[in-house]
Formats: C-alpha cells, structure tokens, sequence
C-alpha cells in the first residue's frame, strides 16, 4: 500500500496525467502477475517438501508442513535399499560436483590458453584458425554422438567419468568469448613488459593474463558448471552404475521408480535444484551480463 | 644473451609458443570431436549391429530412416512445439525488454524482475519437468451431490485452466496437445527471461541521439518502436530463431522426462509413438538399445547435422545484410526530413 501511494506521489511530482498513472499501474500489475507465474512452480516445490506424500497425491495446496526431516529421511532409506537399487543421494551430488568443477576448470584454463594464443601471437595459419573456432560453434554436438558412443565402448570407458572432462578442454564458444574479452580489455603492451623482465611465456600467461581475465574466467566457469551440472544425456548414455551416478540421473531413476512415495521424490528434486538456485541467488548479476556479452544460449 | 637477440627480433622467435598455447585445444578437438563425427558420418554407410556388419552400405540407412514415420512425427512435432512456445516467448520478452529500457516510463525494481524472469533457465530440465508435472497434476476426484464427477483437485496450474472452464475432465498430462502445450509452456518459461536479457542489451546498444532525433521529430512510442527498435533488434530475434529451432531439434531431457513411466507410456509426445520423440532422442535409443544399430543412427545424426547447418548458414547470410542497420534508419530519417 505504501509502495503504491509513493509512487503516485512521485508521478504527481513529475506531473503525469491520470491516464499515465493508471497506464504505469496496469504495467506494474502485468509484471508482478508474470513474475508470480514464473516463480510459483519453484515455490510450489518448496511447499510440496514440507508436506506428507498422502497429502502431495491428493492435491496441491498452500500449506506448509512438517514432513521437511521425513521426507529427507525417507528419501535416504529408500535409495539406499539394495532391494531397490543402492543408490545415494549424498554420493550423486559428489559426483555431480566432480564432474562439474574438473570439467570447469579445464575448459577455462585452456580456453584461456588459446584465446591468448590468437590474441598475443602471430602465428601461421592463425586467421584461419580463429574462423575454424568460429565454424565449430555452429556444429551440432549430435553429429559425433554415435562415433564418440563407440569409441568410448572400444576404449572401455564406459562408467568413467573420461566422456565429460576431458572433451571440455576444447571449447569453441568459450574460446570465442574469452577471445572477444581479451581483445577489449588485455593489451599486448603488458606481454612485452612481462618478457623484458625476463619472465618465460608460460609465466607470462599463468602469472600476467590470468590474474587480468578473472572476471571472464568467473563468468564462463559459472556457465560451465551450470551446463555441467544439468548435463543429463552424457551421463545416461556412458554411466549405468549407481554409485557414479550424477543427480539428474538419480532424478530420472527416481521417476521411473513406482515405489517412491511423493515426498521423498520431491525432496530428491529440490536437493538437485538448490544449488544452482543458491549460485543464481548470490552471482545472478554475473550471469546476466555473461548472457547479454555473448549472446550465449 | 637472450635479451639481446629479443631486441632484435622480438615477436618472430616467441610466434612459435603458439603452437605450444593452442596444442591442447587442437589434440583435444581431434580426438574428442573431429574423430567421432568422421566416424559418425563413416557409420550412417554401413549397415553395422550387433549381428550383421556389411561395409559400405551406400545410401540404405538413410532410405530406412526417410521412410521410418516416427522420423518425421519428431521433426514435425519439434517444429508444432517450437512455434507455440517461440511466438510467446519473443513477445514477451521484446514487451518487458522495452518496458525496461524505456527512458520516460522509468520502471522501479526493475532488477529484481529481470532477477526473477532470468531465473528458470538456470534450473536442471530434468527438476523442471517434475516441478511441472506437480504443477499441471491431477489430484483427487471432486462429486457433486448426487455423486457426479464435477472435476479433480490439481495442481495449482491445473486450477487455473479449471478456473479458466478448460480441462475439467481430462489430465493434461495424458492428453497428446495438452503436453505438446506443457512442454511449450515449460520452453517458454525457461527461456523468455533469457531472450529478455539479449533484447535489453540490443536496445541499450542504441544509440540515444537515434531516439532523441525520433522524440525532435514527434514521433509517436509506437512509431519509435515499429520502425527503430524493432529493425534494430532484428538481427537478434533471428539469431534466437534460429538457435531456438536448432534447440529444439537437440532438445533430450525435457521430452525425454515429459513420457517417464508415471506418465501413460502410449501417449504420443514428440512422434508417432512414445518410443520416439525428438530426433536428438530418436539417436540415443538407435545407439544406446540393442540392437545398436549404429548406421541408423550415424545416418539420422547426418541429417540433424546437415539440417541445422544449412539454417545456420542461411541464418548468416542474412544477418551479414542486415548489418549496420542503425546507419540505415539514420539514412532513412535523413531523407523523412528533406521530403
């Protein structure tokens, strides 16, 4: 209510009409009804996990329960059960987390490291290299989905976690943004300063570029980890062991599971949902600025 | 010693630590990348399985999976899923990037909305789906007096379609349109927030001088909007087209969910039938489930590839002419003002 009379304070001030007004009122409302739309299934989860599994099955409703801690419990117990799988939750989210930050960390790094290949040097076939890069972004991932399938059965790595970390150290849009960053912001000047100093090439990079893109290194290390994370097709198709499950894994075979009762199930949903929630809540401004910079998708 | 030769000729020498910088990328994408997809395309020419191996099969992978339906029901089911979810979501995102970039409406909290429309794209497809499933379920009978079935408690956007006088009897969940709507609902959830944000940043590109001429000139909000802001943001949308259309053809995990065991397994999401849904999917069973027939695969694989391409390539094309759009409208109003 207050809001509301400060704003129309404010207009008054500004000497607005009372058509305007109610335009901007009407516009306030049409935000605030999509903003509701698009965070009430998120808050709906939340409830529904406080709330008994009988009570979830009969319908939804706005009330919290108290069923938070046995629904945690329930969701434990029940994966565990060698009758009915052997899984963890707590091992999942492990995995889930290795893969995420090993994969992370090498796809920046060495990013980085071709980017400022192309940005300090020139070399032979570089104009040609970069358009390659840019052509590569384009290229669907599916078509080298059989070839990759058959080649990791024939090298057995099938139930490792090889397919998903090392493939990440050649990243073509990754490359391109950190390409485009250096290019604005890294000046060859400060290479050169480097080298009169006596300083190898390795350290320059390491000790020089490095510490100067960690804006950009944070921005794509968080797309990577959020990419890695809610992988789900490169996970199903090269692990069928439970204990090298990933979470969105456990979440598919929670789905196919008819014996799961709602509330743990739920509950299952919302721990693999948290933590990119809470990396949103407190890097969201990253985020968004790495998705206007790149145009990424 | 070292010094004096790099006074000399600094940069020629150093030049080949390029080689060394870029080595990682190069090997990795050989290996990991180049290599499949040669063997990818090298597969769609045999016929191999688990039983037969016949080398070099010219073209028959290809006549199998043109002639195979549930091919084409995921590429036609992509394309109905796309538009329902694409039109939506580029309205609205253009709708809230103007409103919030417009300089005389001057919206307050406008962080905290971008916070809060942004935020589903970063959610797990897999979480989303079963969010969306409680959101749309069906819950308990509700009868009248007389013991009639009026209609089912659910899920709180299955009230609201109730509320609306839709769907009173039937589950969203089974019913093939209404999940082709979910699903679409789901895309457009995710991602308008996301095309909000490049949309904002396409107008914050703008020059101001362009809308302040605009404003000089008398020009209506409207007017501003059909012939500055949307030529200029046209470039983008069909950036977002196109990546959208080729999004959707790869799209795994939200179809691949949508049609879980809970769900009726008869009910046709993306396909002819539920064992095939988009043609990303359509790969993955060919491949992963006996009897591995990897030429199909390969074959379908080519033909995603090649069809996403060629968008691409079109996609490039026009934006190259579309460039410098801003000079244009400059040009345009130049020769508004003489006539």
């Amino acid at each position: 209510m207050n809001k509301a009379n400060s704003i129309s304070l404010r207009l008054h001030k500004s000497k607005y009409t009372a058509g305007q007004i109610i335009a901007k009122i009407i516009l306030y409302l049409i935000c605030i009804a999509v903003a509701v739309m698009v965070i009430l299934p998120i808050i709906s989860l939340v409830i529904s996990v406080t709330r008994a599994s009988e009570d979830i099955d009969a319908g939804f409703k706005f009330e919290i329960g108290s069923h938070f801690g046995d629904n945690l419990t329930g969701l434990i117990n029940h994966l565990h059960d060698p009758d009915t799988g052997g899984y963890s939750i707590a091992r999942a989210f492990l995995n889930s987390v290795i893969i995420s930050i090993s994969s992370t960390s090498l796809c920046i790094y060495f990013s980085a490291m071709t980017a400022y290949a192309c940005h300090v040097y020139d070399f032979k076939g570089k104009a040609f290299f970069e358009k390659f890069i840019l052509f590569l972004i384009i290229i669907p991932g599916q078509l080298g989905a059989v070839g990759f399938y058959t080649m990791a059965l024939k090298l057995n790595w099938m139930d490792t976690y090889i397919p998903f970390i090392f493939p990440a150290i050649a990243s073509p849009s990754t490359v391109f943004f950190m390409r485009q960053y250096l290019k604005q912001n890294f000046s060859r000047e400060y290479v050169d300063a480097a080298r009169m100093d006596g300083a190898n090439e390795f350290i320059t990079f390491n000790r020089i570029c490095l510490p100067f893109i960690k804006s950009a290194l944070a921005t794509m290390a968080l797309f990577g980890i959020i990419s890695s994370w809610n992988n789900f097709m490169g996970p199903v198709t090269f692990l069928s062991k439970p204990e090298l499950f990933t979470l969105p894994q456990i979440v598919s075979y929670m789905t196919n599971d008819a014996f799961i009762e709602t509330g743990p199930y739920y509950m299952g949903i919302l721990i693999t949902a948290l933590p990119m929630l809470l990396i949103y809540f407190f890097l969201s401004k990253v985020i968004m600025k790495g998705v206007s910079a790149g145009g990424l998708k | 010693m070292n010094k004096i030769k790099r006074v000399k000729n600094p940069n020629e020498k150093l030049n080949k630590w390029a080689y060394l910088f870029i080595a990682p990328f190069i090997l990795t994408f050989l290996f990991f990348s180049l290599y499949p997809m040669i063997s990818s395309i090298a597969y769609s020419f045999q016929n191999e399985n688990e039983t037969v191996y016949e080398n070099f099969t010219t073209f028959s992978n290809y006549k199998v999976i043109f002639e195979d339906v549930n091919f084409w029901h995921s590429f036609i089911d992509t394309f109905i899923i796309f538009a329902m979810n694409f039109i939506p979501q580029i309205i609205a995102a253009l709708f809230f990037a103007v409103l919030f970039t417009n300089k005389r409406i001057r919206m307050k909290g406008k962080g905290f909305f971008k916070f809060i429309y942004f935020l589903p794209n970063i959610l797990t497809a897999a979480t989303v789906v079963i969010i969306f499933r409680l959101m749309f379920m069906r819950g308990a009978a509700i009868y009248d007096d007389d013991m009639r079935l009026i209609g089912y408690e659910g899920g709180p956007f299955y009230n609201l379609l109730r509320f609306l006088g839709m769907d009173m009897l039937t589950n969203p969940l089974y019913d093939t349109w209404a999940v082709r709507m979910v699903i679409a609902f789901i895309l457009f959830w995710m991602w308008f927030g996301n095309s909000m944000i490049v949309f904002i940043t396409g107008i914050n590109g703008i020059s101001d001088e362009v809308f302040e001429a605009a404003d000089v000139d008398g020009a209506s909000p409207w007017r501003v909007f059909f012939s500055i802001t949307l030529p200029i943001l046209k470039p983008i949308m069909l950036y977002s087209l196109i990546t959208s259309i080729i999004g959707g053809l790869q799209m795994f995990d939200i179809p691949f969910f949508m049609r879980g065991q809970a769900i009726d397994p008869s009910v046709p999401v993306f396909g002819g039938t539920s064992s095939t849904d988009t043609i990303t999917i359509y790969i993955f069973e060919k491949m992963k489930y006996a009897p591995h027939d990897y030429g199909i695969a390969g074959a379908a694989s080519v033909v995603l590839f090649a069809f996403s391409l060629s968008l691409s390539v079109a996609m490039y094309f026009l934006l190259f002419k579309e460039k410098n759009y801003e000079k244009k409208i400059w040009r345009r109003m130049k020769k508004y003002e003489q006539s």
